[in-house]
């Protein structure tokens, strides 16, 4: 038995007090933990706002709604957007980055763990406080996603807007305190902690995407936070800051304010899964990333254009000026196209291995591209003027968000869920989980582009007969996402009973993040390896194989490998410096 | 070929690496705050630009008060710039903490001068636009002035606590920046809201 140097001397070593799990999660400050209960947390309040989805596509399965009851629904539509924007996809991605960008750096831990840990917190508060509004007389907030004033701004008794639009407020103002830290705290991680060898040009395209997002968290997100501030002082003080007709700014003040942020907000929410399928597909292809300097750039450029659109959401108000917003918003698609470049330009040629992380980034890029091209018709004003408050305007937003944002991030999951759990998923129910959901998605969100151009308004608790048809294909795909969930769901109870047998680097992969154990230490490293390009880890293996070769090479030569004179013609012997 | 550098050390080669990283933090944080104020300047200069009269009629501003208060913050943000000085160039933690505790009694003089300035307006939040917005913005900068206080307590803390030192200073330098910009934000929101009505 070991004897410490401690009880040489005689002195009574400390006892290794042992925190309970429950203790040792709550009080966690390593990034690995947090990034899972980030990821957990958004996962509990996508199927929140999955059930709520289902409500809301159960009652339009017939003309009259199912519910009976406009206010309910309003707070349905209204609660199920809010979850999923900032409840489920902005914090998952945050937890994804969370866990893996210190890894894909080579970095410990973030640059303020417990500031990391106290963003995680103002999380499931905030979130908590929205739902309460379920709870609060009148119900919960039911005034949109957009809570446009005057409809937020006064309470109608007997009806939403009530206490739950409050809620609402405080519950997105406290969520949004956290992601600003947690955006700070990745960037600065991002700068300062870096492996040795790890320039900004070698980061992986998932942590540069990383970057540009919480840059703009911090320059889009305080405008929003503002607002949310204004709506509740003109709510419970009296003030005026949106009414016109006693000296205040007026309704378009808010949409200004609210878009300036909502706009990147999209980006904010779309740019991560970009960098995810950006990591999987050169992995799945076996080629680097065709372009990824291009890449980078075209991600700085959506970024800053990001900033120059809003207005393109205000057409109908006619207080925008439309050629400008018109053409930055064309604008901006130029960009994106060079990503979809790199992504196909990356697969063209390659070995391309189907896994059901590679499925998810197939059918990123092509419900992202119906979702980005339907987008680019309500960027043109006359279009706009048509479509704007039609359900078009719902089927694009799904695209994206669903087919893009959701895609991507359960692309990660089942790309990194090896180097998480130290499991694998079930590939199997992996791409029946995939099929599910790219055919419920299309079932789902195509119709409403024919309900749109129908005529079909959007936010509405009934509709004209001749919209049924559509209508019951879209609440039959919306289903078969809620199955798609669950067969999600049953893949991860069932492997999560496996055994670890992931390796270090079971996709042959590229980044930091795959040189660890599975799962990492909680020191993260053992050791790094050298970083001479942005693939470490395919430098680290292709070395490795080299010096398996040479060894090899070494062994197969005979005992005596230089012969008096090796060349029957007189010329110069091996080993010679001619 | 495998490396055997440990997670601690990093690269250092570009400028914004030298940066330590709670000055970075706050420079982001910063820039956060920035943005959310010209939200509301925004609003103010919207609604000014629709009004016939502005002030609206009723409304009267006393300004000296703002400006005494405006002027004690100036006055702390130097105490502040010198206290980093202090322990930048000198490593005197004492005599940082002596400069700091002056701009701290002069930043609380002035946090009380605006509160009793706010408090002797004739009109409330909801007397119209103006005063909605005048309140909730000088409400909010008066918030931030007792932030930059609280973030100036840190440092002390730190000081009392022996980890303040002329080669350990990035926190005192991070708590300088935001307190530089909090005066500034308090001026400008004073010149604003009352000097230029």
């Amino acid at each position: 038995m070991a004897i410490s140097e401690a009880e040489v001397q005689g002195i009574r070593p400390e006892p290794v007090r042992r925190r309970s799990a429950w203790v040792e999660w709550f009080t966690t400050t390593d990034h690995k933990k947090i990034g899972t209960m980030y990821m957990v947390t958004a996962f509990i309040y996508f199927i929140i706002g999955g059930g709520l989805a289902m409500v809301v596509r159960t009652n339009l399965l017939v003309p009259s709604g199912l519910l009976g009851n406009y206010s309910t629904y309003n707070q349905m539509f209204t609660m199920h957007a809010t979850v999923m924007i900032f409840l489920f996809v902005m914090p998952m991605t945050v937890g994804i980055a969370n866990y893996v960008v210190p890894l894909m750096i080579g970095a410990a831990d973030m640059a303020f763990p417990r500031v990391n840990s106290f963003s995680y917190w103002l999380f499931p508060l905030g979130g908590i406080m929205v739902m309460c509004g379920f709870i609060s007389p009148y119900g919960a907030a039911a005034s949109g996603w957009t809570s446009y004033p005057p409809l937020s701004e006064h309470e109608v008794i007997g009806s939403a807007p009530g206490y739950g639009q409050d809620l609402w407020i405080l519950g997105l103002i406290v969520v949004g305190i956290g992601t600003l830290l947690g955006a700070i705290n990745l960037m600065v991680t991002m700068f300062k902690m870096r492996a040795p060898g790890m320039t900004m040009y070698r980061m992986p395209i998932f942590c540069w995407t990383t970057m540009v997002t919480s840059l703009l968290l911090v320059l889009a997100l305080p405008t929003f936070t503002s607002a949310l501030i204004a709506l509740y002082v003109d709510r419970n003080f009296g003030g005026h800051f949106f009414d016109p007709s006693i000296g205040g700014g007026g309704a378009i003040l808010y949409q200004n304010i609210f878009w300036f942020f909502a706009h990147p907000e999209v980006y904010i929410l779309i740019l991560p899964s970009m960098g995810i399928v950006s990591e999987v597909i050169p992995v799945f292809s076996r080629k680097p990333l065709f372009g990824y300097r291009a890449f980078i750039w075209a991600t700085l450029a959506i970024g800053t254009l990001s900033f120059g659109v809003w207005s393109h959401h205000m057409f109908v108000t006619g207080a925008a000026y439309s050629p400008f917003f018109t053409i930055m918003t064309a604008a901006i698609a130029i960009p994106t196209g060079v990503k979809f470049f790199n992504w196909t330009a990356t697969m063209w040629g390659g070995r391309i291995r189907l896994t059901a992380a590679m499925y998810f980034a197939i059918g990123f890029l092509l419900l992202f591209l119906i979702g980005g091209v339907d987008g680019v018709f309500l960027g043109s004003p006359p279009v706009d003027y048509q479509l704007h408050a039609t359900y078009w305007t719902v089927s694009h937003i799904h695209y994206v968000l669903f087919g893009g944002a959701a895609f991507g991030i359960l692309c990660g999951f089942y790309f990194w869920w090896p180097k998480w759990t130290g499991r694998f998923l079930d590939e199997r129910l992996g791409k029946i989980h995939f099929w599910v959901w790219f055919i419920g998605a299309n079932l789902a969100f195509m119709p409403m582009h024919i309900d749109g151009l129908e005529g079909m308004r959007r936010r509405i608790a009934s509709y004209l007969p001749q919209f049924q048809t559509l209508n019951i294909i879209s609440t039959v795909g919306a289903y078969l996402l809620g199955i798609g969930a669950i067969i999600f769901v049953v893949n991860v109870i069932v492997t999560a009973r496996k055994p670890r047998t992931a390796p270090n680097d079971p996709w042959e992969a590229n980044s930091l993040e795959w040189a660890t154990t599975s799962p990492p230490p909680p020191w993260n490293f053992d050791f790094l390896p050298r970083v001479r390009s942005e693939r470490p880890v395919y430098d680290m293996r292709i070395a490795a194989a080299a010096a398996q070769a040479a060894d090899d090479l070494l062994d197969d030569l005979p005992d005596d490998p230089l012969p008096d004179d090796p060349t029957p013609d007189g010329g110069p012997s091996a080993g010679s410096e001619e | 070929m495998m490396a055997t550098e440990t997670p601690e050390r990093h690269a250092s080669t570009s400028g914004i690496d030298k940066v330590p990283s709670v000055v970075l933090g706050v420079v982001l944080f910063v820039c956060s705050e920035a943005i959310f104020f010209s939200a509301l300047f925004a609003a103010w200069f919207t609604a000014r630009g629709r009004a016939t009269q502005w002030p609206p009629a009723g409304i009267e501003i006393h300004p000296t008060l703002g400006a005494v208060a405006s002027g004690l913050l100036i006055l702390s943000s130097v105490q502040v710039y010198q206290a980093r000085l202090m322990i930048r160039r000198e490593g005197d933690a004492r005599g940082m903490a002596r400069l700091l505790w002056g701009g701290i009694i002069l930043a609380l003089i002035a946090l009380a001068l605006q509160l009793i300035d706010l408090s002797g307006v004739n009109f409330t939040v909801a007397t119209n636009g103006f005063g909605t917005i005048y309140w909730t913005t000088s409400i909010l900068d008066s918030a931030h002035v007792a932030g930059a206080i609280v973030f100036a307590f840190l440092v002390l803390d730190r000081k009392w606590m022996g980890v303040i030192r002329r080669s350990n200073h990035d926190l005192m330098t991070a708590a300088a920046i935001f307190w530089h910009f909090v005066v500034g934000l308090s001026v400008f929101t004073f010149l604003v809201l009352e000097v230029v009505s």
